[in-house]
């Protein structure tokens, strides 16, 4: 776990980093997930699709 | 039960709808070789002659053009007063920061990607798609491009667990050029349409993939300022027919505002839908779109905290320390069936759900 700590500059409080939790990770990983199947799915479909015809074109 | 297995079938119907759409191009590009007879060359994509003139603009706009005209524009919009006094405190913070932000950091992120991840991944297939024409890559990559950010987009309104990256971008109570990249960051880095986009420039289809970014990044440009390029096609008869088509293929700012409102149901704003970027054709296949020629009253979310900018920026790397805020520690997503069903239960601690008022 990020520890919590405060970033402190001449006094001045600057930002409090807050624990990222399993759940936090689990979140973006789902999210990784998600947008790596909207990107492969079509570049699949057009890649595939176009090395096809590129055969049986020639 | 029955509004998930709807909502699944609908999905289904729609997902199933759009393999079919991605295809096209393809199919496109296959019959204009067969019926022409056409070789496929092994040179690489040529412009037609006609455009010739327009690359270098294009590629201008591109680098520092774009920018310059969104600076530009921004200035228009606060000279006309079209921010009144909303533009104040974590408002501006925000906004200041997604604005430079991802002009920052995504380049050499998307530089790493296209310039060495790629290579050292398939370095076989560069430029193995030169052979595609300029017309059949300027299709397929417009398609490509938009459809999977409708998709993306759309699943962030859908889906309860992704809603919370895209919030950020509909926090604001105002419209105006500093919406079109008002962005959670992690929401912004995981578009997948730019990956797929640079994928296919580095397979060979990056003269057309300049043209249609540029294209795209004027219309949702003005989808979201708050200066309507779109008014005079509806308060002119003469120009209603234009209205008519532009309307059902571009995002419009009728259109894309009615998206932004902080309502949804009652005639002009539209959350539930209004999903595309470039094109609104996607919202008139599956259904999504709603073309009112009216404008909301008001735009944002009725949860909204004023977040602090760290928070929406970065959510949930940094949280939310506002009381009863989506964003805050231990806020949970409300589980898709309990969403469905609209039985949101709240338990007072550890952890509660946040209010859905977008779906």
């Amino acid at each position: 776990m990020i520890q919590v700590f405060y970033l402190n500059i001449k006094g001045l409080n600057l930002i409090h980093f807050t624990d990222m939790k399993r759940v936090d990770f689990e979140i973006i990983g789902k999210k990784i997930i998600v947008g790596t199947i909207l990107f492969l799915v079509p570049l699949v479909i057009l890649v595939g699709g176009l090395t096809l015809i590129n055969q049986l074109l020639k | 039960m029955a509004t998930i297995q709807n909502s699944q079938k609908k999905l289904t119907r729609d997902l199933s709808i759009s393999l079919l759409i991605y295809a096209l191009p393809v199919l496109a590009i296959y019959l204009y070789f067969r019926l022409n007879s056409g070789i496929i060359s092994e040179s690489h994509i040529a412009l037609p002659s006609f455009l010739e003139f327009a690359k270098p603009a294009f590629e201008n706009i591109r680098t520092w053009g774009l920018i310059v005209f969104m600076l530009v524009l921004g200035i228009v919009e606060f000279a006309a007063g079209l921010y009144d006094d909303q533009w104040t405190g974590e408002e501006r913070k925000i906004d200041i920061v997604c604005f430079l932000a991802p002009k920052l950091l995504l380049p050499p992120i998307i530089a790493f990607f296209s310039l060495t991840a790629l290579p050292y991944l398939i370095p076989n297939l560069q430029n193995i798609l030169s052979w595609v024409p300029f017309w059949g890559g300027f299709f397929l990559i417009a398609i490509a491009d938009d459809l999977t950010q409708y998709w993306y987009h759309r699943l962030h309104h859908q889906v309860p667990f992704l809603w919370r990256f895209h919030r950020t971008h509909h926090s604001a109570p105002y419209m105006g050029m500093a919406m079109a990249s008002r962005q959670n960051f992690i929401y912004t880095v995981f578009f997948s349409q730019i990956y797929l986009t640079a994928t296919l420039t580095y397979l060979g289809l990056g003269l057309p993939a300049l043209f249609v970014l540029v294209i795209k990044s004027f219309i949702t440009l003005g989808a979201h300022s708050s200066i309507a390029w779109d008014k005079p096609f509806y308060k002119y008869k003469v120009l209603h027919p234009i209205a008519w088509v532009l309307e059902r293929l571009i995002s419009t700012p009728a259109t894309h505002h009615a998206h932004h409102a902080d309502t949804s149901g009652d005639g002009v704003g539209h959350f539930k839908g209004n999903f595309g970027n470039m094109f609104f054709i996607w919202d008139m296949i599956f259904g999504t779109g709603l073309i009112t020629r009216k404008f909301p009253k008001s735009y944002g979310i009725k949860s909204y905290k004023q977040e602090e900018w760290y928070a929406q920026f970065l959510w949930p790397i940094f949280k939310s320390k506002k009381e009863g805020s989506a964003l805050a520690e231990g806020v949970l997503a409300v589980p898709l069936t309990q969403k469905a069903n609209n039985t949101i239960s709240k338990s007072p601690s550890p952890a509660y759900f946040e209010q859905q008022t977008q779906s």
